[in-house]
Parts: structure tokens; C-alpha cells; sequence
């Protein structure tokens, strides 16, 4: 065989570490040869790099579609689209939805749902909740990749949308822990205090507080310490693998550390949001940078970084979060009848490449976080999350050098009317080709619109 | 006309940073050009069929006591690389024990010379650091030595001369040397045991008449390595230093690094196969030939290490190859105190850490983390040397991990095969069937290309310091 599918050539590759010059030749979907270009195959296409940067595609641990659930906000179609205009090869879809996939019933329907509609891979979490604990055990045979649970009541007009995905007290949280433990699979835990967070927004709303500050004050650091400190106790004592999402505080990062060092399995989740942004930016557009858990304070902010840099934290993931106009829109008046989430998939990795630039953390550990992390922990690796002989040819060609301005104009979710949070930085890194298997998806920045249905669903190794 | 690869083996198994892949690695102009997974093989000039071996990144040996100039007889560069080779070591981290040791740039630059005619890997130099000569620590450092070694004992009798220049007897001295190799970024190895603790067990041991092997071990207690480690510790971080523990064979000492380590301290420890392979209630019966310093310790010592090597405590299994010759061991048959400490370990070395592997005692990744990509990060060698990647330099091993044999010491490279007694007649797997240095195959079935010597280059420290030791603790 002289010639295969793909060479991409005259690019810098990410091997090891840092970035070398040469290219790739990719043949059957898998990367077959990775090198000194001079000594790679003819492809029967090939695409010039211009000298840009190679990375692994980027797994997003933290993505909610909701299909079919609110197709209004966004779609497979659409959302996995701007996954590939943000480099994102795999994503991990999250279980809210209508109804959340508890049982695998439910759960075919989403993947029948994601089929013929992704652009990209993606894998599922399975819904846990205690009102289900029965499914579980069944669920955790589906090839998903995790659990997700909810310790909050589900917000406002979305009890549909929570079904089955809440343990909302200490007892059901222990049945439900003990009902995952016994399937082996990590559960994913969104760890706020509910009682804290309802009594303060009850206070808040007696008082006629219903601005954009009182969002981040109702939710305050102590709701997320707290709930991971119980949380791991709960783990520990139930033998579940626990994983926390999107980890907002340095203090709840620092009780996750230390039971690591006493020997306790626990992963550790952050969003691009908690190290790039702050209460300030709430303060200044409301609803827009509305999300649970809240941005923090600038001192707060800069000290996660810390747990970046060190490989505290395993892997970022986006927390994108399609919704309507009119679902942000409520919470100009009253900031707690907003939609708590923002389409930020396609801010990701150029922030994170950003801060590289920056000396804010080095290029190995930004990939390590970005794709080869969460790939390992959710069990895709070595398929997925790096660049290597025999690997998924899941890539990204990223520009290091120019700077492009965000704006949520240019953003290719359907929900970028909201996805204003980051609009007038400066950043690089910005995604140039997204290739998936082989397949080029993103070319140019021009999105490939008739790849729908190339995605594929993903199970972990140890289900295959 | 088409590029051409120098070298192109294929049909191995290939250990990359992210796991092993079945395939092909090529070679041009000394480096990784491709690696790819022999579907398609690139043109190469001389193509090699691995018939399924695995394919290592060279080993990075971290200590090592060549003896030229002082003492050639026991074994000099030339016979002892072509030892490295044949245990898949392509570069040798060389300690300063010498006559004189290098503890200038002047000195450094003969032994470079030497070095330089002879051997068949690469090898660095680690810069001699004492109190009497610390004026010279940082020309030895601008002259490129990739880190700095210190003692805290006293020279052993009649050795004065091998030890000039390289101890810190007391904790003043010790710690001036330490506050002058932190000035210049480089890591400052220590051999970590408390004389005093020695010299004044070994005296009452000597006047009891004790002079068996046992008495060694007893001479040097757990204590004198575990408290000698504490305050090089405590030290290190009033003088800021980056310190590597050579040698550590007591779990009480590793502890103690792993705290200094989450603590995010920067502290690197090196083990030897000798803590790890041997106890002493099945080495007695080597005497002098398992004489070591510190002593090869008891077999829970010995189990206790392991799990120091999981959990990413130690940083770097060196072998601490120091040939003797037979006339200067034999005494100690008599009386053990009259031996010098040390022995081989080059040619033994890999093949016990692949069996480890093979056995599930030791995780691929850990081996891979301690004989290869730790070592080279430390001492500033990284990415060049301790890793099959794009772009490093192709010093490759070929080892066969199927098929058990002997370590036989009659077949060894080393000119001190005769005291190779501490694994002989072991069954291993492991065996090194082939090693490139830079692409070059310098040894290969059973023994090394005569005509390769000189072929070893010098490496200087590459003046990039390690990255934050949190990424050595995950």
C-alpha cells in the first residue's frame, strides 16, 4: 500500500509534549503513521497545515444537547456542528433531557436521537437518581461512560427535564451511591448544597433582591465545600468512584487533593468559565453568565489555576449549555428565573491554548486536560484523547498565532444568541480543521454541514 | 529521488509515552523521523525485522562509576559502555569518584576526553561538590555538568585521593555546598547516610570481633540513611535546592521524600535494583560481592520499597555499576569491613525490571517512568534522550520479553563479570538483543561493536530546568 485516505502535512505536530514539525498519515480512520513528512505516504487527499499546530481532538467531558428533549435550543445537528468548529472530536453527553435517560429505554432513544445527527463521537451518561435505583444496575450496561447525579431539586418550570437525576436528601444519596457502586462506574455529581441555595434565594426574594449579583450570593462558595466534603465521606464509605463536575471553588479542589493522597479514587472537573471569568462579569450582563455553580470572586479564580497547573485537575470540560433567547432573557428582571448554563463549547480551547501562550500552564498539560485525560478516565483510551500510531485519526488543527476576537456572532451553536460571556476577548488557538476518524469535518472554519450522522457512539473499553 | 530512512525496524512492539503500539520506527540522521504502523514502511537503507520484540527508549542510568583515569583496571569506559549497551543503557550519568574527582572544569575536561575515545553511549557528567573545593561549583556548571554529587562521610581508608573535593562532612559544609549548587539551578545528588552513626556502630561491632557479612549491615543501620535523608531534606529547603537522594534503600527514607514531594517540594529519588532484587538473608552468601553502600537491607526493607515505585516516589532505578576487581573484594571473605563497597549492575539491570514486569510486580508505565523519561527530565536530557518520540534521538533497545534465560555472569561485558555473583544463575526475561545510540547499533546479539568506541558523545545539560516536581507525583 502506497497511498492512504489522509496526509496532513506541513504542521507541527503535538508529540510528546511539544510541538514538532512534520505530519500525519492517516488511513481507515486510525492514524497509521505520524513523522519527518519526507518520510510519509502519498494520501489520496492531503491537506496543508500551513505550519499550524496539530493536537488530539479535544474530549468535552461536560456537553448538554437535551436532545430530543428541547430540540428548540439545540440539536445534535446543530450542537455537535459547533463542537467541530471548536476542535471537539468526543463529547460526553450529559443527561438532562425529557425525560433523562435512567433506564435503557430511555437511553436508546437519545442514541437513536444522536445517530444520524453528530458530526463528531460522543458517549452518554446515564441518569441516576434514588427515585430509580432499580434502572441503575441496567443502565450501567449500555455502554455508557459514567453516572450523573443532582443533589438540588430541579430548578424552576424543568421538573421533566431532572426526572430520575436528582438524590435530593442524605439517605437517598447513600442508597444511590451504593446502587452505583455495585455496577463499578463513576458517578459525576453536580455537588451545590440545596438547602443552602433555597433558603438564601427565599431570603433574597422576600428582600425584593432579585438583581444579577444575588445569583452568585445564593449560591455561595460554603454550598459547594460543603457538599464535596459529605461527598466524598459518602463515596468513601459506599466504595464509589466518584467524579465532581465543574469545580468552581480552590477550597472544594483542595478536599479533593487530599483524599486522592489518602488514597480515595476521585476526579476533578473544571470549566474554562471558573478560570477565565468572574462574579464581575455576572454583575455586568445577568443571565448571560448565569451558571451553577456561580463565577467566583477574582481571588478564587486565580487559585484554581493552581490546581491546573499542579495536574490536580483532570480534565476541563465546557458545561455547554444550549437554551432559548427567551430563557435568559426572564432573568434580566428577576436573575432567578434564568436558565443557568451558556453555549461556550467553542471558547474552550482556544482559552486554554491562550493561557499556554500566556505561561499560565504548559502545552502538556493543557492537551492532557483537554482530550488524553478524560479519555483515560471514561475508559476511551487509547482510541481517543491523543495522537498516536493506531489511534482514532481525531484531531485539530489550531492557529497559535493569530489573535481573533470572540464574539457570539460568530458562533456556529444554535444558542449563540446568548453566548455573549466571552465576547471581546482576544485569544488564540482558534480551531482551523477538525478531522474525525479521517474524516475532515471542519475545514477552513467552514463547518461540513453534510457530515451529520458521521459521529459515532462511543462505549468505554471495558464494556467492548 | 525520494528521501531514504537510515534505518527502519519494524514488526515490534514500540513503547511510546502513551502506551505500545505494533509497528515501525525510522531513523534518519540519528533521530526519530516516523513511527508508523507498518502498513506502509517508508524506504530505509538497512531495515530490521524486530520478529515482535519490544522496542524500548534506551535507558538513562543515573549512576554510574566508570573508573578511568584513576583506577582503569577495575574497568574503564570502554569495556564498562560496552556493558550499558548490552544492558540496553545508551546514556550513563557519571558520578565524580575519581582520582581526582571532576571537581573543576579542568579535571571535568580530561575525564570528557577519556570518555570521549572510548564509549560506545552517551554519557554526562555529574560535577564533584564538597567543601573544599566550592569556590569551582559554578564554573563546573557553566562548563555543562548535568547536576552536582556530594557525600557526607568521610573518604573510605585508602581511597583519600578518589574523594577530594566531593564531601560534606559536617552540616556547615553541607550546607554551603547545597546554598552553592541552588544558585545554580542544578540538582545536587547526595549519598544519604549519617557517618557518625557508622563509624560509631562499626567500632563497636569491630571490637566485639564482628567482621562477617551481617556486621556490615549492621554497621549501617536504617537509622543512619532515614536520618541523613530528614535533614537533607530540612536543608534543601532552607537552601532552596533541588536535591536527588542517590540510592535510597529504606522505606522509612522513601516516606519521607514522598512528604516532601505532595509537599511540592523539588526532591527526586533514585533506588537500585540491589534494594529491590536482593534482601539480606539470601545475600549473605555473596560476602563481599554483595557489599554495598548502604547495605542491601532486610526482606521486608526490600518488599516495602516497591510500593514506592507505584505510586511515582521514586523518580529513578539507577544501577550503580561500580567495578572492583576480584583482589580488591576477596578480603572481605575474611573480614567484610576490608572490601570496598559497590558492584556491577549495567547488565542486570533491565532484565530484572522486565521480569518485575512481566510478573505484574511492577507496572509497564512505572518502568518506563524510571529507567527512561524521569531520569531525563531531571537532568535536563528531555526529550532528547528517555523516549521513543518524534524528534529524539534514536537510542532504542530491542529486548525479548518472551523467552527466560540465564544471567550468566561468564558472558557479561563488564571487565568485573567476575564479581557479578549477586544474580547469577537467575532466570530472567529481558534479554537485549540489539542497542542503537543515536541510531548507531552498538551491541547486538551478545556482544558490542568493538569499532563503536568513541562513538559515545558527551551531553551537556540542555539548561532547561525540570517543570514543577508536581508533575513527577501524578
Amino acid at each position: 500500500m502506497n497511498t492512504v485516505d489522509l496526509v496532513i502535512r506541513n504542521a507541527q505536530v503535538y508529540s510528546n509534549g511539544e510541538l514538532v514539525p512534520g505530519g500525519l498519515a492517516i488511513d481507515g480512520g486510525k492514524i497509521v503513521a505520524i513523522g519527518d513528512e519526507r518520510f510519509l505516504p502519498a494520501g489520496r487527499e492531503e491537506l496543508d497545515a500551513g505550519g499550524k499546530a496539530v493536537l488530539p481532538g479535544v474530549v468535552d467531558s461536560h456537553m448538554h444537547v437535551r436532545d430530543p428533549g428541547h430540540r428548540e435550543r439545540g440539536t445534535f445537528v446543530t450542537e455537535s456542528m459547533a463542537c467541530a468548529s471548536a476542535g471537539v472530536t468526543t463529547f460526553l453527553e450529559h443527561p438532562i433531557s425529557c425525560p433523562p435517560p435512567y433506564s435503557p429505554e430511555i437511553l436508546q432513544k437519545r442514541k437513536d436521537s444522536a445517530a444520524p445527527q453528530s458530526l463528531v463521537d460522543y458517549a452518554f451518561f446515564g441518569a441516576a437518581g434514588s427515585e430509580f435505583t432499580n434502572e441503575i444496575g441496567r443502565v450501567a450496561k449500555e455502554g455508557i461512560v459514567a453516572f450523573k447525579t443532582f443533589l438540588h431539586e430541579a430548578p424552576e418550570g424543568r421538573d421533566e427535564e431532572f426526572r430520575g437525576l436528582t438524590m435530593a436528601n442524605d439517605g437517598a444519596i447513600l442508597d444511590g451511591f451504593a446502587a452505583v457502586a455495585e455496577t463499578g462506574l463513576i458517578l459525576t455529581v453536580h455537588a451545590e448544597n440545596n438547602d443552602m441555595i433555597q433558603r438564601l434565594i427565599k431570603k433574597f426574594r422576600a428582600e425584593g433582591k432579585t438583581g444579577f449579583e444575588y445569583h452568585a450570593l445564593s449560591r455561595p462558595e460554603l454550598a459547594e465545600v460543603e457538599t464535596v466534603e459529605k461527598l466524598i465521606r459518602f463515596a468513601r464509605e459506599t466504595g464509589m468512584r466518584i467524579a465532581f463536575a465543574h469545580v468552581s471553588t480552590p477550597e472544594a479542589m483542595e478536599l479533593i487533593v487530599r483524599a486522592r493522597r489518602a488514597g480515595q479514587e476521585v476526579y476533578l472537573e473544571t470549566c474554562p468559565h471558573y478560570l477565565f471569568l468572574t462574579d464581575a462579569t455576572i454583575a455586568k450582563i445577568g443571565p448571560f453568565a448565569k451558571g451553577n455553580p456561580p463565577l467566583r470572586s477574582r481571588e478564587s479564580m486565580e487559585k484554581l489555576w493552581d490546581y491546573v497547573r499542579d495536574g490536580s485537575v483532570d480534565y476541563i470540560g465546557s458545561d455547554h449549555s444550549p437554551f432559548l433567547l427567551s430563557e435568559k432573557e426572564k432573568g434580566l428582571k428577576d436573575i432567578f428565573t434564568a436558565a443557568a448554563g451558556s453555549p461556550c463549547v467553542e471558547m474552550s480551547l482556544a482559552l486554554m491554548l491562550t493561557a499556554v501562550r500566556d505561561g499560565k500552564l504548559t502545552l502538556k498539560r493543557c492537551v492532557e486536560l483537554m482530550s488524553e485525560n478524560a479519555a483515560r478516565i471514561f475508559g476511551l483510551f487509547p482510541r481517543k484523547g491523543i495522537l498516536a500510531v493506531g489511534a482514532d485519526a481525531d484531531l485539530v488543527v489550531v492557529d497559535m498565532d493569530n489573535v481573533w476576537k470572540v464574539s457570539n456572532d460568530d458562533l456556529v451553536t444554535h444558542a449563540k444568541a446568548i453566548g455573549t460571556m466571552y465576547n471581546g476577548m482576544e485569544l488564540i488557538g482558534r480551531p482551523v480543521h477538525t478531522v474525525v476518524r479521517g474524516r475532515i469535518v471542519m475545514r477552513d472554519r467552514k463547518v461540513d454541514a453534510s457530515a451529520q450522522g458521521w459521529g459515532k457512539c462511543l462505549t468505554p473499553e471495558w464494556s467492548r | 529521488m525520494a528521501p531514504v530512512l537510515d534505518l527502519l525496524i519494524r514488526n515490534a512492539r514500540v513503547a511510546v509515552p502513551e502506551g505500545v503500539f505494533q509497528g515501525a520506527v525510522g531513523v534518519r540522521d540519528g533521530r526519530i523521523a516516523v513511527l508508523c504502523d507498518g502498513s506502509w514502511l517508508p524506504q530505509a537503507t538497512e531495515r530490521m525485522d524486530a520478529r515482535g520484540a519490544l522496542l524500548l527508549p534506551g535507558g538513562v542510568d543515573t549512576h554510574v562509576h566508570l573508573r578511568e583515569p584513576a583506577c582503569p583496571e577495575r574497568g574503564g569506559f570502554a569495556t564498562e559502555t560496552a556493558a550499558a549497551a548490552a544492558g540496553g543503557v545508551t546514556t550513563i550519568l557519571e558520578m565524580p569518584i575519581s582520582a581526582p574527582p571532576q571537581y573543576s572544569a579542568a579535571i571535568l575536561k580530561n575525564r570528557i576526553d577519556i570518555a570521549s575515545r572510548s564509549s560506545l553511549v552517551d554519557f554526562a557528567f555529574y560535577g564533584g561538590a564538597g567543601a573544599e573545593h566550592i569556590d569551582r561549583i559554578p564554573e563546573l556548571a557553566a562548563a555543562g555538568v548535568v547536576a552536582f554529587k556530594t557525600f557526607l562521610f568521610r573518604a573510605p581508608k585508602g581511597r583519600e585521593a578518589e574523594f577530594e573535593g566531593i564531601l560534606s562532612c559536617s552540616d556547615g559544609a553541607l550546607l554551603d555546598v547545597l546554598d552553592a549548587v541552588a544558585k545554580t539551578g542544578r540538582i545536587c545528588a547526595l549519598h544519604a547516610e549519617n557517618d557518625d552513626i557508622i563509624a560509631s556502630t562499626t567500632k563497636r561491632l569491630r571490637a566485639g570481633g564482628r567482621t562477617d557479612f551481617a556486621a556490615h549491615g549492621l554497621s549501617r543501620p536504617p537509622l543512619a540513611e532515614v536520618q541523613a535523608v530528614e535533614k537533607i531534606l530540612r536543608y534543601a529547603g532552607d537552601a532552596g535546592a533541588r536535591v536527588s537522594v542517590c540510592h535510597v534503600s529504606t522505606p522509612g527514607a522513601m516516606e519521607l521524600i514522598r512528604d516532601a514531594k505532595r509537599a511540592g517540594r523539588p526532591v527526586y529519588a533514585e533506588t537500585c535494583p540491589q534494594y529491590l532484587f536482593r534482601c539480606e538473608e539470601d545475600a549473605a552468601q555473596f560476602g563481599p560481592y554483595a557489599k554495598y553502600n548502604p547495605p542491601i537491607r532486610d526482606r521486608a526493607s526490600m518488599e516495602g520499597l516497591w510500593p514506592f515505585l507505584t505510586d511515582g516516589t521514586v523518580d529513578y532505578i539507577g544501577s550503580d555499576h561500580g567495578p572492583f576487581l576480584p583482589e580488591e573484594k576477596d578480603p572481605g571473605l575474611s573480614d567484610i569491613f576490608l572490601a570496598p563497597a559497590g558492584g556491577v549492575g549495567f547488565e542486570e539491570r533491565l532484565p530484572l525490571l522486565l521480569t518485575a514486569v512481566r510478573d505484574g510486580r511492577l507496572a509497564f508505565d512505572a518502568f518506563l517512568r524510571c529507567t527512561g523519561e524521569r531520569p531525563a527530565r531531571a537532568f535536563g536530557l528531555y526529550p532528547r534522550k528517555g523516549v521513543i518520540a518524534l524528534g529524539a534521538d534514536a537510542d532504542l533497545v530491542l529486548a525479548d520479553t518472551e523467552h527466560p534465560f540465564v544471567l550468566d555472569r561468564k558472558r557479561m561485558l563488564t571487565k568485573a563479570r567476575e564479581t557479578a555473583r549477586l544474580y547469577d544463575g537467575r532466570e530472567v526475561v529481558g534479554r537485549v538483543l540489539a542497542t542503537w545510540v543515536r541510531g548507531r547499533c552498538v551491541y547486538s546479539n551478545g556482544s558490542a561493536d568493538a569499532t563503536a568506541r568513541g562513538w559515545g558523545q558527551w551531553l551537556r545539560h540542555s539548561g532547561a530546568c525540570a517543570s514543577a516536581n508536581a508533575e513527577y507525583m501524578n
